[in-house]
């Protein structure tokens, strides 16, 4: 019955094995008898991760415990692809980045002492307006060095998100499409409709402004060119033009977006506080 | 809420109306997971419910992940 789960947390108290413990068995073939060590586990009764059979797998079946993993790297990456998904479940066509998932795990990075630094890569059409704007101000607010690096596509509200890290890099040929945002659902025509809006975009457009070299106002005209979009008004920064708007740092790929976290690593443990882009210093 | 995306919203909210997307909240080595049952023994990690920040880079725990049910004793 699905009901019926097994609570493996019988064991919390006791963390690690015990070294008197009977060493796991190997694999267990079907129609091969149980080993006489262990005849009190006629079920093996966990939720055991598929394709795993390793000391943590034996851990999580003897113990009910998961080890936490030790960080490998001191570095973490972070990948936001697809639709940024907010207050509401996308339907499956749609791959989604999960706020409620990014944001514990930027908690997660800033907390965990063998983290120096974070790197975002950004390949995404954009999605949540609150979502996109809660995991730019978080990824913001890091005490950590972080870079972006947009690869593909940062478009709509990947903007804030890739201008929200300390430095941010932009592949030769990645996209960044900044256009006005548009109601969906109910819309009244009334004049209190059109200043709802804008008071949204102006949200994105102060966020982006204030945290890259590019000002509010080519920002906002950015936004509202006309003729460059076929099927909407705005603008298509590829690569270069991303720079040259300043909206972007660097163009560059994973080497150099690394090379910069490591230098900026080195330069907090040696000055106690975080390289900047110069005007923000 | 505001999608504020390139994608046609036509594409994004296709098949909205026919979700019926069914959770559990189970409880994983310790930890209350959301997981969406793909089959009567298998169910697949949705989202992770801890207080606990290290429970979100558990690689145990991540989202997309299939576990097996087990009956249990009661």
């Amino acid at each position: 019955m699905i009901q019926d789960y097994v609570d493996l947390d019988l064991n919390k108290n006791s963390t690690q094995p015990q070294p008197t413990l009977p060493t796991q068995p190997g694999p267990r073939l079907p129609g091969q008898p149980q080993p006489s060590t262990a005849p009190e586990q006629p079920h093996q009764p966990s939720p055991v991760p598929q394709g795993e059979t390793n000391t943590n797998l034996a851990n999580l079946q003897q113990m009910g415990q998961m080890e936490l993993p030790e960080p490998k790297s001191n570095i973490h990456v972070m990948n936001i692809v697809g639709q940024v998904e907010g207050h509401m479940v996308l339907p499956p066509q749609n791959k989604t980045s999960k706020y409620e998932h990014l944001i514990p795990q930027l908690v997660a990075v800033e907390q965990n002492p063998g983290i120096e630094g974070l790197l975002i890569i950004l390949n995404t059409v954009g999605g949540d307006v609150e979502a996109g704007l809660a995991i730019a101000e978080t990824i913001a607010s890091l005490s950590k060095p972080t870079v972006s690096l947009v690869l593909g596509g940062g478009h709509s509200i990947g903007v804030p998100i890739a201008v929200s890290a300390d430095y941010s890099f932009i592949s030769e040929t990645a996209t960044m499409t900044i256009h006005p945002l548009r109601l969906t659902g109910q819309v009244l025509s009334v004049p209190q409709t059109y200043e709802y809006l804008d008071k949204m975009q102006d949200r994105v457009i102060r966020f982006v402004a204030g945290h890259s070299s590019i000002s509010e106002e080519k920002f906002r005209e950015l936004m509202f060119t006309t003729g460059e979009l076929a099927r909407d008004i705005g603008t298509v920064l590829v690569g270069r033009d991303a720079v040259r708007f300043r909206l972007i740092d660097e163009v560059g790929g994973v080497g150099e977006a690394l090379a910069w976290l490591n230098g900026a690593i080195a330069h907090l443990k040696e000055h106690g506080r975080k390289r900047r882009r110069e005007h923000l210093q | 809420m505001i999608l504020y995306t390139t994608m046609p919203l036509e594409t994004v909210y296709q098949g909205l109306e026919d979700m019926r997307p069914s959770y559990l909240e189970v409880k994983l080595a310790g930890t209350m997971v959301v997981v969406e049952p793909i089959s009567l023994e298998q169910g697949r990690i949705v989202r992770i419910l801890s207080t606990d920040p290290q429970d979100y880079l558990n690689p145990g725990l991540q989202p997309g992940r299939v576990i097996n049910f087990v009956p249990g004793e009661g």
